[in-house]
Parts: structure tokens; sequence; C-alpha cells
């Protein structure tokens, strides 16, 4: 399917996974959110009017936390992700991103992901506890029964965010490292895209931890494990987890407005950035120092004074490469020609709301104003001067990239209009908060509230002069909130006038995408880009009659050099006619796994696993009979599918009829389903189609050409998919990290020695022996991999097939073994996940390792049948698949090397 | 701007040298020393980003049909961006001048590290020789209790003698418990001062994460489940001082604001009150009292 239909189609919305409209997708629906969040601001706001008190302690506190959540999580990285989407690749010379389908399923699961966050408001109500969910608050203890459900779906919702951002943390990492034009070296990268290949890298590994801390929280909802629950330090836990995660979060959402930043000031200042190598060391270096800055989030726990002083150190020491980057702006504008342009005036703003936000923030460092301003109004005010410079910076990012993306120049007039209103009415509302910074936050309330001291004199103003700063920042939040109407009506009034534009409506903008028409061709550039000799040219390859390829060059930078035109003459491929640019999947099945999340939130305790259980024959038979499927279409000489597609689909019979007899052996076959909750059926028939999905997008014929001529250091060596695989990876190590420090954080706090005596479990049922056994299966099925691979390389399709097969034997025995083994815990012994928490850190643990050697299966499941229609091992095969397979099982198979030690042996 | 800023931050180091032992005077002067030095930098900063954008502004006109400046090449001393061009910086121009900006803010930060630094070890810890009266205080959904040293009793305010240090140990209610998903409604739940009992497996449950505070007394801590934080602080005056909760804690966090929440009394009113209320051993008390009699 290659067809992308125009776009006045609604279809081709829904199918196309071409960059630049996956970032129109991401920027209406970021905006979108932004209004909803940016209404429930203004709900705050209502609430604290004179007799105002319109929402109720409860429901005050879900308006304030999903304001937080939608505002940081919805809004702020997606918008920055719209630009990121449509600009990434014009910025290097790319065609694509390197994986299209992914990154329109990082889309979708985005815009679900938000979807089944807005339903958990009613489904009871949404949490409750600040966008920071803190523990235990955060657990169903401590949740109010009629919201649990609700509370649930929110927690699952985070977790669907974090595939898709970690899903596009792969994709924009190997475009980024892969893709660039012939001659574009790493550090000639444009300040906006390297900017966002930071970003990237801090999301790659920071929202693991997120996706740890989601995983454990919604086992607590869902399994009742006791993670955070427990007084061993469950509390802390929480905040550790996500502060690691939520620290580099800030960066993450303030890095693309940053590069963004770059790029206005640099263009409208007509000058190139002054400092530009140290600008970009010093966003390297607080890349890095964002992950040993957590704990200052945490000052007022009982962390003791060293670790203390380190992080204040660090913190307050991370301003540092802030200030070099601000002070290159600002030299940039020196002997410059600044013009106050709409994106200017944005840019100007932004910065000095984060020159505001910055030193504000220098405040909250050290730790004995810290001490005082936790949980006030500075916070607050700090953190959205902070944000706000961000959110400002991508405005003015809005207003530079809106004629290249739609061809059409907005009114300068509304612009700056848009501008003055919001710079007023921000400032008109988060300065007050300063000045009135004794403010608790989070309260509903304030009728009897504190005073407001005047620095430096005994004057005090009670109540009366605390009221009245705060109505000032209510008729701003108002300002504010209008400002946005005025763009919203000049954004969608410019696109139908005539005021058209050409390649650059700017002067003095440098990089490629400037270079290309408004709005970009599909394929984005006249040719294929190149800087091989120094500047930006395009090379168009055109059929010559001997089948060769004729390169011409097409110099379309301004102002012309020397005028002469190079005769480079070179092979060069031309593969844009067959790259694919539509698929329904990604659609169909993040679609799929909205419903399964949906259905998942209501689960009790004893169903939640089924709907998993029983979608797995399903996947069986889907693979037997889409492969044939397949197979029959594309080879027209073959009379009928392999045998293996045949056993695929019989077998799935005894495997669901076996899979039913456990599930009638917990529940009874009737009683169990007649008893089910109606969430169970969404469940399961949202995992049942999810994962018929799952396989059709595997089996979907989707061509995406190889770059090729193009800059790939420091990764010439290795494929896109195996850089992926690779980065994939780095994120699962960080998962797995996070759940063992979980544990070993969880009994260091509980005295390191006595975990195993306290336990449930009688010291004579805790044994090595399933564990060691274990080990040696999971090694040897490493082994079968690797052979395996070695006779697809050969050809050899008996010994591929055989391979493969032991290797799903060895995971299956290991499964075996693991089930006997819990049987026995669960069944003899009594001792499950909700008995104590040291049967939540094992049980949780090794759990989440057998789901992935369930998934290894499962795709073993899938190259097996594959193997059988000729793939990997025949003619014009390649056996990468098998490979990339390989590091992911050898991967778990090291997991496992650490989780048995630390579950079985100390 | 640096010799200015290096002076203040000295005046502010002799000013809490000078100051009496108490967090409120130590976290005064911090805080005057941040805002002066902050709003300093700030004003200054910012000045002269407007002070460049309006200097160098552009006088062209905008070209007939176009949105921006024609663009001009010409002048070899300014590197202006080229369309195609690899992006390269200006080369060495403005980097002296961005070090030595960078060398600046470095001494300052490393200044106000240190000086941050050396109050933060006033604060953390009673002062050395202080002979304090340590008082536990549990946080619950929606209040708090203060357990004295020698009582039974438990209060409701905290009652303290003025100008003695008194340290506080700060944690949230915890009893053994089990609670199961869905077991409560949340009006159950909203009056619970620590979560129920009741028949089960689970042990040591809980409530949740609150933070004590008494803004005027400039005394902080999180009240976490399992763990002590402490801080302390000398009530000068008698009289009361509010006491907030700075941790979202659930629907009724707003109500964990009490006007009241610290009384501060005369040594002969905390006598009685103390007697009364069983706060300490008669004897103990007196010999306390008289022997911190004017230590702060």
């Amino acid at each position: 399917m290659s067809g992308l239909p125009p776009k006045s189609s609604v279809k081709r919305w829904l199918v196309t996974t071409n960059h630049k409209d996956i970032g129109i997708l991401y920027l209406l629906t970021s905006l979108f959110f932004l209004i909803g969040a940016g209404v429930l601001a203004l709900l705050i706001r209502v609430q604290w009017l004179p007799g105002g008190s319109v929402l109720t302690g409860a429901e005050y506190n879900q308006v304030v936390t999903a304001h937080g959540l939608l505002m940081v999580f919805w809004f702020l990285s997606p918008f920055a992700f719209a630009f990121a989407n449509y600009f990434v690749p014009l910025q290097i010379g790319a065609e694509d991103l390197a994986f299209p389908r992914l990154n329109a399923m990082s889309y979708w699961l985005y815009l679900f992901s938000g979807l089944a966050m807005v339903t958990s408001f009613f489904q009871g109500g949404t949490h409750q506890g600040g966008w920071t969910l803190y523990a235990p608050l955060n657990v169903p203890a401590f949740v109010p029964r009629v919201a649990e459900i609700g509370e649930t779906t929110a927690v699952i919702g985070l977790a669907l965010f974090v595939t898709s951002v970690t899903l596009g943390s792969v994709n924009f990492l190997t475009t980024i490292y892969r893709m660039r034009a012939d001659g574009l070296r790493m550090r000639d990268v444009p300040l906006f895209s390297l900017s966002i290949l930071l970003t990237v890298w801090m999301m790659l590994f920071a929202f693991a931890a997120l996706l740890a801390a989601s995983i454990l929280l919604g086992s607590d909802h869902l399994l009742g494990t006791q993670y955070f629950l427990s007084e061993s330090g469950g509390s802390l836990l929480w905040t550790h987890l996500f502060w690691f995660f939520g620290h580099p979060e800030v960066y993450i959402v303030f890095f693309p407005a940053l590069g963004a930043l770059a790029e206005i000031v640099q263009t409208f200042s007509g000058r190139r950035l002054v400092g530009r190598k140290w600008f970009i060391i010093a966003m390297a270096l607080v890349t890095i120092q964002s992950f040993i800055v957590w704990m200052h989030h945490m000052f007022l726990t009982a962390i003791n004074l060293p670790i203390k002083t380190v992080f204040m150190v660090t913190t307050i020491g991370i301003s540092l490469p802030f200030d070099l980057m601000v002070f290159a702006l600002i030299y940039t504008m020196i002997k410059g020609k600044v013009r106050w342009t709409t994106p200017f005036l944005f840019a100007l703003g932004a910065l000095l709301f984060f020159i505001i936000g910055g030193i504000t923030g220098v405040f909250l460092g050290a730790i004995v104003l810290d001490y005082q301003f936790r949980g006030t109004y500075w916070v607050v005010a700090h953190f959205h001067y902070v944000m706000a410079s961000g959110a400002v910076a991508l405005i003015g990012a809005l207003y530079y990239w809106y004629p290249k993306m739609t061809g059409k120049m907005y009114n300068q007039f509304l612009g700056k209009a848009h501008f003055v209103l919001a710079f007023i009415g921000f400032n008109m509302l988060y300065f007050p908060m300063f000045i009135v910074w004794e403010t608790p936050r989070r309260y509903s309330d304030y009728s009897s509230q504190v005073v407001w001291e005047v620095p430096f004199t005994d004057f005090a103003i009670v109540d009366a002069g605390f009221t009245v700063f705060h109505q000032i920042a209510t008729v701003g939040a108002f300002l504010f909130a209008a400002s946005f109407l005025i763009m919203f009506y000049n954004l969608v009034k410019s696109l139908y006038s005539d005021r058209t534009v050409e390649e650059s409506p700017w002067a003095y903008t440098g990089s490629a995408e400037w270079a290309t028409d408004s709005p970009p061709p599909l394929e984005n550039f006249p040719g294929k880009p190149t800087f091989a000799n120094g500047r930006l040219n395009f090379l168009t390859g055109t059929e010559a009659t001997d089948g060769g390829v004729e390169v011409m060059e097409a110099d379309r930078s301004e102002p012309a050099t020397d005028g002469g035109v190079a005769s480079q003459v070179e092979e060069l491929p031309d593969h844009s006619h067959d790259a694919d640019h539509a698929s329904w999947w990604p659609l169909l099945l993040s679609a799929g796994l909205l419903v399964t999340a949906l259905g998942l939130s209501g689960l009790e305790q004893s169903y939640v696993l089924w709907p998993f259980v029983l979608s797995v024959p399903v996947f069986v038979a889907a693979v037997g009979v889409v492969g044939a499927r397949r197979y029959v279409a594309s080879n027209p000489e073959v009379s009928g599918s392999t045998t293996t597609h045949k056993l695929l689909v019989l077998g799935s019979v005894p495997l669901l009829a076996g899979l039913l007899a456990a599930f009638h052996a917990q529940h009874g076959i009737v009683d169990g389903f007649t008893e089910a909750n109606r969430y169970f059926f969404v469940a399961l028939g949202g995992l049942v189609y999810t994962v018929y999905a799952f396989v059709a997008m595997g089996y979907e014929s989707f061509e995406v050409p190889e770059p090729e001529l193009n800059e790939a250091w420091p990764f010439e060596g290795v494929t896109n998919t195996k850089l992926g695989m690779w980065l994939f990876l780095g994120s699962d190590i960080i998962l797995f990290g996070a759940l063992v420090g979980s544990y070993v954080f969880i009994r260091f706090q509980s005295g390191w020695q006595d975990w195993w005596h306290d336990a449930g479990l009688p010291e004579a049922a805790h044994q090595v022996l399933p564990g060691l056994i274990n080990t040696y299966l999971l090694l040897a099925s490493s082994f079968t991999v690797v052979l395996a691979l070695a006779y697809a390389r050969r050809g050899h399709k008996r010994g591929t097939m055989t391979f493969l097969g032991l290797t799903f034997l060895g995971a299956l025995g290991f499964l075996a073994n693991k089930a006997y083994e819990w049987n026995e815990f669960i069944n003899h012994e009594g001792w499950t996940q909700t008995s104590d928490v040291m049967g939540s850190t094992f049980f949780l643990s090794t759990g989440i390792h057998a789901a992935h050697v369930i998934i290894g299966m499962v795709i073993v499941v899938f190259l097996f049948s594959r193997a059988s229609e000729g793939a990997y091992w025949g003619e014009d095969e390649d056996a990468h698949t098998i490979e990339y397979f390989g590091l992911y099982w050898h991967f778990v198979d090291i997991v496992w090397l650490f989780l048995f030690p630390m579950f079985y042996i100390l | 701007m640096l010799v200015t800023g290096t002076s203040l931050s000295l005046s502010g180091l002799t000013t809490v040298a000078q100051a009496s032992e108490n967090p409120v005077a130590i976290f005064d002067s911090l805080y005057t020393a941040f805002l002066v030095l902050g709003t300093l930098v700030g004003v200054v900063v910012i000045a002269y980003i407007l002070y460049n954008a309006w200097t160098y502004r552009s006088d062209d006109s905008t070209q007939d049909g176009e949105y921006d400046i024609e663009e001009t090449h010409d002048e070899e001393s300014v590197a202006r961006p080229q369309l195609g061009e690899v992006p390269t910086g200006v080369g060495k121009a403005g980097g002296k001048k961005l070090f030595v900006s960078f060398a600046i803010s470095a001494i300052a930060v490393l200044g106000l590290i240190t000086f941050a630094y050396w109050n933060l070890l006033l604060v953390e810890g009673t002062p050395d020789d202080a002979d304090d009266m340590e008082i536990d205080v549990v946080a619950n959904q929606f209040n708090y209790t203060y357990d004295y040293p020698g009582g039974e009793n438990e209060a409701e305010v905290l009652y303290v003698p003025t100008d003695r240090v008194i340290t506080l140990n700060v944690t949230s209610c915890h009893s053994p418990g089990t609670l199961d998903r869905g077991e409560y409604t949340s009006d159950q739940i909203d009056s619970m001062e620590c979560p129920n009992v009741s028949e089960g497996e689970v042990e040591n449950v809980g409530n949740v994460w609150h933070s004590w505070s008494s803004p005027d007394l400039r005394a902080s801590g999180d009240a976490i489940p399992g763990q002590y934080t402490e801080t302390w602080f000398v009530a000068d005056e008698p009289g009361t001082y509010r006491v907030v909760c700075r941790e979202l804690c659930g629907s009724g966090h707003t109500s964990m604001n009490v006007e009241n929440g610290v009384v501060a009394l005369e040594d002969s009113e905390f006598e009685d009150w103390c007697l009364e209320n069983d706060c300490m051993a008669e004897e103990e008390l007196t010999n306390w009292l008289d022997r911190t009699e004017g230590e702060s």
C-alpha cells in the first residue's frame, strides 16, 4: 500500500506515515490538549474568585493533577515534536524518518494515551494526587473507591504515552545518526535538530524510568502488589523513580525550545550564532548533568547531608551551561540586523521568561531556601516561568515555520498583538505569585490565608493583600488565555489568504528546510541533498537509456557561489518511487491498545492476566492465516500455504483449549465468563484485535529504502534496524535497572538480611534449583539462536527452522519450570504478589522478565512461519531479522543472569 | 556586576554570623542576599538583552511583496547566515566576550554555592550546645498530632516554651492494617486518622505523604510513612503560629492549614500546660527550663 491520498482526503491523515503529515497531526493534537489543559488552568483561577469555590476539594485536586499531566506530557513535548517531526528530516536532508510506520504509531499512541487520560475523568474521577503522583496517595488504599477505575486508566494512559515516546526516541536517534545528507557532519547539524537529538537521548533513558514507575504503580492497582504502600521506603521509592525521570523531563521539555530559540535569534539577528561550538557543548553537558540533579526535589526528606550537598552543587551548577547559552544568544544580536518580527518577539519573550525562571530556580537550589519554598507558590511561579519559556519559544517556532508548513504568511499585526497580550497576561499571572509566594500550593481555598510580608520592612498585609495579588493573577490568566484566541484566528484565517510564500519568507535563514518549496513536496527536496562540496546541493538523477543513472546538480542555494556546476557524476540510486508512505496498521494497532487499556482499567485482580493469556492462541492462528494468505498472494507459483502455516492454525486450537482449561481451574469456565465484568470483555476483545493487527502489520509489505549516499557517522557499520534495536535495548536496560533498583532499595530499607525470613514463604520452599535450571535453559536457547542465524546465512532451511524451533522449546521449558515453581508458591505455600513486599518484588520482577520471554517466543513463532516461506535463508533474502531478534534474546538472557542471583541466591 | 555581587554576598555572610541561632534569621539573611543578587542580575541581563535587541535593530525596510528585508553579505566582519551553508558558528568572533561572561557567572555561582552551603550547615541539625526538647510530629489525613517526650497524651496543637530550641521529628501516621482495593468509600478515607485495621496479611501500612511546615517559624519537614525528618525552631515571642501542610495529601489537604497550630507560651504558662498534659516529668521539666533559661 503505497499510494498516499491527497491532503483534502480524511483517509490521508489516517494512513499517512510521512513525517510532515505526522508533524501536522502532532501540532493539531497538541494544541487541542493545550486548550483542554488551559481550560483546567482557568478553572483553578475561577475557584479563587471572590465567592468562587466552584469545585470540591477532590474535584480541585483532579483539576490540578490533570492540568499538570496534560500540559507537561500531552501538550509541551508533543508540541515540540510536531516541529521535530516536520523539520528534523528537512534540516538534515533526509527523505523521512528511519521508521515511518513506527513514527505513525508514536503519533497514534500519543493521541490515544491522551484520550485515555481524558476518559479517566468520566470513570469516577482521575488521579487526585498532583502530577507528581506521590506515593502512597497513588495506591488503591488511598484512592476513593469511585475513582479507582479512573485512576488506573490515568496510570495506564501514562504508560501508553511512555511507549509512544520510547518508539519516537529510537526513531529520531536512528534518523539523526544515520540519515544525514552527505557531508553534513554531526557537529554541522542545525541547532534545532541537535537539540532534538539531545532531547531524545534524555527521553530514551528518563522515560524508561517513568515506564518502570508506571508499571509498578499499575501493578499496585491491578495486581495488588505493594511497592508504594510498603513502609520500607515505598514512598521514597516513588520519588526516586519519578524524579529520576522528572528532572531530565524539565530539559526534555525545554531543549527543543532552546534549539528553536537559537534558530530564530540567528535568523532575525542576521548573524550566525556566537560560540556555536560552546553552545552545543553546553547543551550536551546539561544532557548528562540532568541525570544527577533529581534529589533536589527531595531536600526535605531524610536524605543525609553529604548527598544533599552534592545535589545542591549539581543543581546550582547546572545553571552555568545555561548562562553560557543565554550569553551566546545575547551576543548574537550584537552587530546584527535585528528585525522585531513576530517569531523574534516570542523568542525575546521566551528568553526573558527563562532568565526569570532560571534565577528563581537558583533560589530553590539553595537547600535552606528550598526548605521554606517547598510546596509554595514560589515553586509554582518558578516552574511556570521555565515551562512557559519553553512554550512561548515554541509558539515563536510556530510563527517562524508556519509559512514553511503552509506556504502562507499570517497577519503580522495580529501576530504581534498576540505576543503583547500573552506577554502582559503571563507576567500578570505569574509575577505576583513571587510576591505572595508563601501561599501553599494546591490549596483549593485560601479564605483564611497567610500574609504578605513586605521585604526589608516590618510591614505586613494580612489576607486582603494576599487576595489582591491572586486576583491580579486571575485577570492575567484570562488575558493570557485570550491571547491564544488571536493566534488561532490568525493562523486559521491565513490559511485561506493570498499571502503566499516561496521558499523562504525570512532573510538570513541558513538550514536546508528553507531551500525547498513551501510546503515541501512529499519527497522533501528537488533532488538528493548533499553538502559534499561545502554547500547544499541537490543531485537529480534522470533515467538514462542504458539503465544507468545520470547525475545533474542543481544549485538552489542563494546567493550563487561561483556559478560553476560541479561535474561530479556518480551512480545515484533512486528509491523514491518504491518507498511506501501509507499504512492503516499504526492507527489500527494503536486503537486496539487503547481499547485494551480501557478494558484493563476495570479488571478485577484475578482476571488481569487472562486477556493476555487467551490472546496467545489468537496470535498463533493469526500468524498461520495471515502468513499463508500473504505467502500465496506474493508467490503466484506456489499452490498453497506451507505445512508450518497449517500447523500453526491447527495448533492454536489445542492451545486455546489448554488455556481455557487453566481458566476453568481458576474461575470455572461458565462462572468465569458469566461473572466477569464487562471490562473483561473489552480488554479481551481489544487484545485479540491488537494481536491480529500486530501480525498484520508485521506481514505488511512496507518498503523503506535503507539510506544511501549519506552521512552516518558514527554508525556507518550498522543498518537502521540494528541501531534501532540497540537503542531500544538501551532503554530496556533502564527499565530493568529501575525494577532491580526498586527491589534493592526496598530490601535495603527493610534491612537487607532479614528479607526472606520476613517473607510469607517458608525458608525450605525458597530454593535455588528452579532458578538454576532456568538459567541453563535460557543460556542454551541463546546458543540455538546463534546457530539458527548461522544456518540462515548459509541458506540452510532445515537448520534455520530446527534451531528456531529449539529456541522456542528452550523458552517453553523456562516457562514450564517457572509455572511449576509459581504454582508451588501460590497454590501450595499461599505466597503471592499480594502477601508481602518480598512477594511483590519477586513476582513482578521475574514476571516482567517472563513477559519478555513470552514476547520473544511470540517473535520466534513469527520468524518460524516466515522461515517456512523462504525468508532469511532463501536467495535474495537476508538473515538480519534473526540477528536482531538474537540481540533481543541475548539481552533477555543477560537480564536473567542478574535476576537469578538477586532473587534466588542473595 | 561581579564586584557588587561579591560584596553583597560578603555582607550577607556577616549578617548570618551575627544572627542569633534561629532558622528565621538564617533564612531571612540568605533570602535577602539571593533576592538582592538575583534581582540585580535579572535586571542587568534583561536590560542588556533589550538594549542589544533595540540598538542593533535593522532599519532596512521590508522589500516590496516580501515579508522581510533584503539580505546583504557585504561586510567582512560580520558572519551572516547564508542559505545552504554548512551551519557553522562565527569563528572566533565573540568568543572572548562569551568566556569572560561565563567566568563571571561561574564565580558568582560558586560564591552562591559556598554561601548557601555555609547556611545549610547552620540549619542542618540544632546548634551544637543546644539543650533541646524533642517532639514527634505525626501527620494524618488530615491533622497533626504531637508526642511529647514524657507523656502518654498526644496534643493536637504544638505547645512550646519561648526562647528554647525545639526539635521536631516529623513522620506520617503508621499502624498495622490491611487495605484492599475499594474497601473504603471516599468519605471514610477522608475521615480516617489512620488507615483502618482489618484482619489480613498486610502489615505496617502508613498514612500518606504530608509536609509539616510552620512558615513563620521557618521550620519544615516532610512527613513520610516509615521515615523521620528532623527540623528545629525557636519561638522568640509568645503567641500563635500557623501550621500548613505542603504536600498534596488528599481531598482534605486544604484543611491542614491551622492558624493556631503552634502556641508559644511563657515559661510559667508552659509549665502549667505541660504538667496538666503530662508532656514531661515534672522534675525534668523544671530542670530543663532552668538550664535553658536565656540560652537562645
